[in-house]
């Protein structure tokens, strides 16, 4: 059992399910559209790196600028639209990324993926092994817990929270409510794609089956099944989702076999919390 | 050029199975059922396996069709079962749909796995024996083909004349205000619970007939329940019609569109499709005309 590489997945899903949870935690706004964007990181920086022979951190920018105008798009097509029908969009959003990853061939490498990513440079010192991973990652994980923790407590937030639970108040209130949907969707586009580029590097290959619906749909339960709208519930959900392989694999069964009964307890897991304890296991806002 | 209409017209029809399944099940039960390709595998599976354990007792066609019945019967079982257990306790705390999806999410992915765990990932066929009855110079039609296009004008029929009774209306009411509907008598449980079964039905006979056609893979469902939902939204919740045409353009789309680009884009097309109806006409292409208020 891979320890290193057990923390390295617990920081990048940390990542994930936190700024998924902005969106659909504080903002209410169920949103399948993370796997895509996820994606987006890994294969712009990857690209960047590998065409224009950048170093990391600059790649890490701009796949970040990309992000944030990707999210500004479907946030521009989607702003009008509630509950279910948002879900819907983002959902067929993530479709047709998905089918653009995956079938524009000239460009991601269609279902071959994209191997022999360069590594990490920190000022001239080559990150290698899962170590150096791992501290780069927990760098930026902690970086996005500390943002949202001081997140937590500006104005901002509640302005959301407001948005989630009385759309009619925040208008009459006067406040701009497409713009703070816009913010809230672009730094939880800039987040996810620090977790896509982590993700690139760390494996040194990508491909598309990496993004795909299922992995959107991992995200979304993993804030569900933690808790929405605070800090500790999205972390719980992401280390509890990552954990939970290793210990199915401590019963002797053949690997495909493994794979169903973790989703058999994933799925099993869901239910039950949508079921006896809507808001999650920490959260204090439920969906209703 | 006949031969792509010809298979447009019969996947279509197909696909409206299913989308008249999910449009009964989403309009009476307010769930955004994505169980509901659960249910078009299992119907598949169930006739296999019955289908192997009755082989060896009865003759061929007897078998078949006891087990085609008794697939059926599992799967309208099953429906109920996961109403008692999951839908109804939601309906009673009034949660809102996207919460419902979630819960339906939960329970299509625990059928899969269920049954990729003891049935294994690979594709099973019911029957690949075919022969080609109908052939001249412009299409070809298989038998199987051809009782697919009977079986499936029969229901989608059925189902259209079924929507000119007093039960369609029941559903109607619940779709527009399950409380109200309640007070004036209408057993909201009893049609919640018939057309769950009616839809299930409905999308079993659907699956049934591609495992005959093609063969089928546990994971195919959510690819044809969303293509079915994608089909309903851009209908127009309210409108059975709408939904049969709505199933027509998607699959003329799918089928045309391999002449201009290849076939990985089938998707993106459908989905692009979806969000451009979501955008412009949100109510979907045909609708009811409703108050403001009440939208």
């Amino acid at each position: 059992m891979n320890w290193l590489h057990i923390l390295f997945m617990c920081e990048i899903y940390v990542i994930l399910a936190l700024s998924s949870n902005l969106v659909s935690g504080y903002t209410g706004l169920l949103s399948f559209a993370n796997a895509a964007f996820y994606g987006f990181g890994a294969y712009v920086t990857t690209l960047v790196m590998k065409n224009f022979g950048f170093n990391y951190f600059p790649s890490l920018l701009i796949a970040i600028a990309f992000n944030i105008l990707i999210s500004f798009i479907i946030t521009f097509f989607s702003i009008r639209l509630k509950d279910l029908y948002f879900t819907l969009a983002t959902l067929a959003f993530q479709v047709i990324i998905f089918s653009i990853l995956y079938n524009w061939e000239n460009v991601t490498g269609g279902s071959y993926g994209i191997s022999e990513i360069p590594g990490v440079k920190v000022f001239g010192y080559q990150l290698n092994g899962t170590e150096d991973y791992v501290i780069l990652g927990g760098c930026f994980t902690l970086m996005v817990i500390s943002f949202f923790y001081f997140f937590q407590r500006t104005p901002f937030v509640r302005l959301l929270e407001c948005i989630r639970d009385r759309e009619l108040g925040a208008i009459s209130l006067g406040k701009n409510i497409s713009y703070y949907k816009f913010i809230c969707n672009s730094v939880a586009g800039a987040f996810i794609a620090i977790a896509g580029s982590l993700f690139a590097v760390y494996n040194s290959y990508i491909d598309a089956s990496s993004f795909t619906l299922n992995e959107s749909i991992l995200i979304v339960s993993m804030i569900l099944i933690g808790g929405t709208g605070n800090l500790i519930g999205p972390i719980f959900g992401a280390c509890f989702y990552v954990m939970l392989p290793e210990l199915t694999r401590l019963i002797p069964i053949d690997s495909t076999q493994g794979a169903s009964l973790q989703m058999i307890i994933y799925s099993l897991i869901l239910i039950l919390v949508v079921r006896f304890k809507p808001n999650g296991l920490f959260g204090k806002f439920k969906f209703q | 050029m006949i031969q792509i209409l010809i298979n447009s017209i019969i996947s279509a029809l197909a696909l409206s199975l299913v989308a008249l399944g999910f449009n009964l099940i989403f309009n009476a039960t307010k769930v955004f059922h994505l169980a509901h390709g659960a249910m078009y595998v299992i119907a598949v599976y169930g006739v296999y396996e019955f289908n192997n354990y009755f082989n060896q007792i009865l003759p061929q066609s007897i078998s078949i069709s006891i087990s085609i019945i008794l697939s059926l019967l599992l799967t309208s079982l099953l429906i109920i079962v996961i109403e008692y257990l999951v839908y109804r306790p939601l309906y009673r705390k009034n949660v809102n749909s996207a919460i419902s999806l979630i819960s339906s999410l939960g329970v299509y992915l625990l059928i899969v796995n269920i049954i990729t765990f003891f049935f294994g990932n690979e594709s099973i066929s019911l029957d690949n024996n075919y022969k080609i009855v109908v052939s001249n110079d412009y299409f070809k039609l298989t038998d199987i083909e051809l009782w697919h296009l009977i079986i499936s004008l029969a229901l989608v029929t059925v189902v259209l004349l079924l929507s000119r009774t007093k039960f369609y209306t029941h559903i109607r009411a619940i779709t527009d205000n399950y409380n109200v509907a309640e007070k004036f008598g209408i057993n909201v449980q009893r049609t919640r619970i018939i057309s769950l079964i009616a839809g299930t039905i409905l999308v079993g006979i659907a699956g049934i007939m591609k495992g005959y056609e093609i063969a089928i893979e546990p994971n195919v469902g959510l690819t044809i329940v969303l293509t079915a939902s994608v089909a309903v939204i851009v209908g127009g919740i309210n409108s059975l019609i709408g939904t049969i045409i709505a199933c027509f353009v998607i699959s003329l789309i799918d089928n045309f569109s391999v002449l201009f680009l290849s076939a990985q884009w089938k998707d993106m097309l459908t989905y692009t499709l979806l969000i451009v109806v979501l955008i412009f006409y949100q109510q979907g292409l045909i609708s009811v005309k409703q108050r403001i208020e009440t939208r």
